[in-house]
């Protein structure tokens, strides 16, 4: 299977060639008379900015960089309906990026003809605050929609993504954020959208249906509006029979979002981060699921390097060589931040697993596994008591977590203005991030900080492969034990030589758990990725037969994976587009 | 080592290909800025609109660049992306904080020029002409007068064994000697020992931002025989890109530390506001708003020098200084960096405008700043928003020209 998938994208791949001259010229000269011509372009030196996204390669498994043959900015839906119908007129692929931070390609032109970039469509357009709905076109970021709610004392459930990501494409892409428990993932949120269809039909739905002018906004670069206030939105994603769904997790394939209404909330007066550490996965996965049963807030995360738990569960390995690694690692720790504040690059593989290693220990991830908690104090109470309970009662290694108890100390961060801004600069000091201004953290108690560290952290993890999915709660032991004995198969060394871990999130509250694994592989080695990439593939196809959702596969091998493992869903999709007299918009 | 064995290929793409596209340098970040209005900082990419004008998109196309993976003479775009990089240095900031250091934009920018003018692209025209004029006249306005000369104090002229050597630098010695009359007015009232020279030649700044080295390291050795000859200990700048380029570029030129000390005049007067050798006290009701210029701030680092010019404007009694939005390392840039005013002034222009309508919009009426080249910038600025706003343009004014009437200069 693993195989033949791969085959099958290369092949599409193939088909896709670099378009010829005269037809760009042609296609280049028709978008112009309608967009500006400054915003189309057809020059290289423009094109090939497009050829990577925050996987940090251009097309995952091809040794390629791919890139559009044109680039289209557009200013409105007009524009993109004009696109759309040029692109039909000479059947070439059209695809969209909006702030291009996903980490699957899939916004990247794998199969060439023109890109569309939302950058100039960036305005904030309106806030309801009775209706508690946010509007925003699509390169609005969750750092701009949250500074834009800050003063109406309101918020967004942002994803673990850097604050960069946009909310159009982050929902669209079904977004796990940290009040998914809560509120639903990222599609759950959208409560109405205006899209541009495969057609070059505008469709508006949901709370967007009956849209009052929210076109009048300068688009003059640089210069921003007040969003309008209180468009009296009712705040539902169906009014009738709904197509909001439609372009969700199609990787731009069924429709470019243009306006997006979605759910915001009442900032909470509380919120709380518990972190722990525990002797067993099995533990930690009981906690969290118990905090996804009671509907608290946040999810969990538990971090497993190489030698502990879960190596250790499928290579023997005791607990003393646990502690005699960590011991190693603390060590490795003191060589990474040299070579970290050096600011060096590290080039050799080995220097490079020490400053990771190091930075793991730091993360506190030292500990067989860890358990990060965020809950809101003022919808669900977070019994602080009960929740000491489980963690005492079930068998915790308390040797092991003595500075994860310190830590713990310094994670409950009271959300509030006499915030104690030593111990969360504590905190930051013992993550590594002693430069880290701590003042952001308490400032408006803002989300945005944790998106930044998150940046940070994916700057410093370099050559980590994701994979991450949707999974009942209780099949969470299930999936680890798939994935482990998938990685063991096609990539064994993985399993004794590299470091990898999972985290487990426990999703939309007893709904699902996110589960991301993650392998670390030395960038520089095309051997590495390609047995990594193959690994995770061939987990990805059996994750989805099994009924896990693994869903950031690269958008170049989505088309023959859903076709085979999901064929219901793909049958639909393909009625509906074929329906709507789909152009080329890719990825289909 | 040289500047162009340090800005090698290998180190250049080392850094573009460091930059893991987060995104998070398209804006400043959120904690840096009062509010989402002015949250954009990158003049070109926001300008401009394609990637390839910011930073990450600007990576990829350098990664391109020095892997060869395109003709450059096939590209129409590429002179205008690679030029139009003010060097603020914005991006290189958010990356800063969020990232490791080895993602270095301006770095890689003014790497890419040097690679690029060696092969023939680029610079800009009016940018050439920089370089034609300093080997001919060892300044890049072709100024063939003798320096200096506006020195009301002849004495001061090629002085021997001062304290202090005044590094004038072209545009203030040439364009703005009002700028350089208020800064020896502020040594003198300090009773400084300084001189300045008639030897002095350009810094290298212009050469530097604009990737045409050839004549950089001549100018260098000349300026450091000069000054040494001079026998002071102590070199002070009023020009923020004339400092910029000596602390930080001159000692990777020379390969070494350099044989004196380097102060800004910003720092020099709160030096002297502390030990109260300068005291500022005439009254002036003035509503100001200060502006970082990159050159004093974010290229700096980590020695940036944010707080002394603000504890200078807050010790003129009866001025209000106006918080902006986007300071220090939010600042956007007032659009006159890296040779972009000289290059693509209309475009130049635009960010001074919108600048220039940050401080209006806070309810300054005076801007203020440390930089004759942003002094440049900003007023034609002021004078595009005040045309557009039919309002009377925003004063904009050195901060030593304002200290000279805050201590009772005219
Ligand atoms: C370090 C890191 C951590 C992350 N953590 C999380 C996390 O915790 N939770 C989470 O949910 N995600 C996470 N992500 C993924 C990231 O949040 C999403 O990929 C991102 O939000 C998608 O938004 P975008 O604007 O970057 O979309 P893009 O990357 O621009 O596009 C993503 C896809 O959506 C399509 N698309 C984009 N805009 C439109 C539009 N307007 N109309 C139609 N189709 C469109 C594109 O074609 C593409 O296929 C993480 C990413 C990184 C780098
Ligand atoms: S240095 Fe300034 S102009 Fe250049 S890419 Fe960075 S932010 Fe943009
Ligand atoms: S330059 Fe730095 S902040 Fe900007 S996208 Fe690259 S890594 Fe991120």
């Amino acid at each position: 299977m693993e195989q033949h998938v791969f085959e099958e994208s290369k092949k599409l791949l193939a088909k896709h060639e670099e378009m010829e001259e005269e037809l760009a010229a042609k296609i280049v000269s028709k978008l112009s008379s309608v967009i500006e011509p400054r915003y189309v372009s057809r020059d290289w030196a423009i094109r090939v900015a497009y050829s990577k996204d925050s996987s940090g390669s251009g097309s995952h498994d091809v040794n390629e960089y791919r890139i559009p043959d044109i680039v289209v900015l557009p200013g409105s839906a007009e524009d993109i309906v004009h696109v759309c119908k040029v692109a039909s007129e000479h059947n070439v692929p059209v695809h969209v990026m909006s702030t291009n931070v996903n980490t699957a390609a899939m916004a990247i032109a794998l199969f060439r003809g023109i890109m569309i970039d939302l950058k100039r469509m960036n305005r904030v357009l309106e806030v309801d605050r009775d209706g508690l709905t946010l509007t925003v076109e699509p390169f609005v970021s969750y750092a701009r929609a949250q500074a834009i709610l800050e003063p109406y004392n309101l918020r967004i459930n942002v994803p673990g993504a850097p604050g960069s990501a946009s909310v159009v494409g982050n929902n669209l892409y079904a977004g796990f954020k940290f009040f998914s428990g809560r509120f639903g993932y990222g599609a759950m949120e959208t409560v109405g959208l205006e899209m541009v269809l495969p057609n070059g039909e505008i469709v508006r739905t949901g709370s967007l249906v009956n849209e009052p002018d929210l076109k009048t906004k300068s688009r003059e670069p640089g210069v921003r509006n007040e969003p309008e206030l209180d468009g009296g939105r009712v705040s539902v994603q169906a009014w009738g029979p709904d197509l909001t769904g439609f372009p969700h997790q199609s990787v731009g394939g069924n429709g470019i979002v243009t306006k997006m209404c979605v759910k915001v909330y009442r900032r909470p007066e509380v919120i709380k981060i518990l972190c722990h550490g525990f002797g067993s996965i099995e533990n930690s996965v009981r906690v969290v699921t118990e905090a996804a049963e009671r509907e608290i807030g946040f999810g969990g995360l538990i971090g497993v390097p190489e030698d502990n738990a879960l190596a250790a569960q499928h290579s023997n390995k005791d607990v003393e060589r646990v502690e005699a690694t960590i011991k190693s690692k603390l060590k490795a720790l003191m060589t990474g931040i040299k070579v970290m504040t050096k600011g060096r690059k590290y080039k050799d593989r080995e220097s490079y697993q020490e400053v990771f290693k190091g930075f793991l220990a730091l993360q506190g991830i030292k500990y067989v596994n860890l358990l990060f908690l965020m809950g809101t104090e003022r919808k669900v109470k977070l019994d602080e008591k009960r929740f000491q309970d489980v963690l005492e009662n079930k068998e915790l290694n308390t040797e092991k977590i003595r500075d994860a108890t310190d830590y713990q100390k310094h994670f409950f961060w009271p959300y509030s203005p006499d915030a104690d801004p030593e111990s969360v600069y504590i905190l930051m000091k013992n993550s590594g991030m002693e430069d880290y201004r701590y003042d952001w953290l308490i400032r408006g108690g803002k989300m945005l900080e944790y998106n930044e560290i998150t940046a940070r952290l994916m700057r410093k993890k370099g050559g980590l492969l994701f994979k991450s999915g949707r999974v009942a709660p209780s099949r969470v032991q299930e999936c680890i034990d798939l994935f482990a004995t998938t990685l063991e198969e096609f990539y064994p060394e993985a399993v004794k030589e590299h470091l990898w871990g999972l985290m487990i999130l426990p999703g939309a509250g007893p709904h699902f758990a996110c589960v991301e694994f993650v392998v670390q592989i030395d960038p520089t080695s095309q051997r590495e990725k390609d047995l990594s990439s193959k690994a995770l593939r061939e987990f990805t196809i059996r994750a989805l037969n099994q009924g896990f959702y693994f869903f950031n596969h690269p958008k170049l091998e989505r088309e023959v994976l859903e076709r085979e493992t999901m064929p219901k869903l793909w049958g639909l999709t393909k009625k509906i587009r074929d329906a709507f007299g789909a152009t080329r918009l890719a990825p289909y | 080592m040289t500047l162009e064995e340090k800005q090698s290929r290998e180190g250049l793409l080392d850094a573009a290909l460091s930059c893991v596209h987060c995104g998070l340098c398209y804006h400043t970040l959120p904690s840096l800025t009062e509010s989402e209005r002015f949250s954009d900082t990158c003049p070109a990419g926001l300008y401009f609109g394609f990637d390839a004008y910011y930073s990450p998109g600007r990576n990829e196309l350098a990664r391109a660049i020095l892997r060869g993976e395109y003709p450059l003479k096939e590209s129409k775009a590429i002179e205008e992306i690679i030029f139009s990089c003010t060097t603020c240095g914005a991006c290189e900031a958010t990356c800063r904080y969020v990232n490791d250091t080895n993602v270095l934009p301006v770095h890689v920018t003014e790497g890419i020029r040097a690679l690029l003018v060696e092969q023939g692209v680029g610079p800009l025209p009016s940018q050439k002409k920089f370089a034609e004029s300093v080997k001919k006249v060892d300044n890049p306005y072709g100024e063939s007068s003798e320096r200096n000369m506006w020195i009301e104090d002849q004495s001061r002229r090629d002085k021997l064994e001062s304290d202090v050597f005044y590094f004038v630098g072209c545009t203030t010695g040439y364009r703005y000697q009002d700028i350089a009359k208020a800064t020896t007015t502020v040594l003198e009232t300090t009773d400084t020992d300084y001189s300045v020279s008639s030897k002095e030649i350009c810094c290298g700044s212009p050469l530097i931002r604009t990737g045409q080295l050839e004549d950089v390291e001549r100018l260098v050795r000349e300026n450091v025989k000069v000054i040494q000859e001079s026998g002071a200990k102590t070199v002070i700048f009023s020009c923020a890109g004339c400092y910029r380029t000596v602390v930080k570029d001159w000692p990777r030129i020379l390969g070494e530390d350099l044989p004196f000390e380097t102060i800004h005049v910003t720092q020099f007067m709160a030096e002297k506001m502390d030990s109260g050798e300068l005291e500022l006290n005439e009254p002036m009701d003035m509503k100001i708003a200060y502006h970082d210029p990159c050159h004093l701030g974010r290229h700096m680092f980590p020695n940036a020098v944010y707080d002394e010019p603000r504890k200078v404007i807050d010790s003129i009694p009866g001025a209000k200084r106006i918080t902006l939005d986007r300071e220090m390392d939010a600042t956007l840039c007032c659009g006159s960096g890296g040779g972009v005013k000289a290059g693509l002034p209309e475009y130049a222009e635009y960010i001074a405008k919108l600048r220039v309508s940050e401080a209006r919009n806070k309810g300054a009426d005076t801007f203020v700043t440390a930089c004759p080249f942003c002094v440049r910038g900003l007023e034609d600025g002021a004078k595009k928003e005040a045309s557009e706003s039919g309002d009377k343009p925003l004063e904009v004014i050195e901060l030593t020209e304002l200290v000279r009437r805050a201590i009772g200069g005219k």
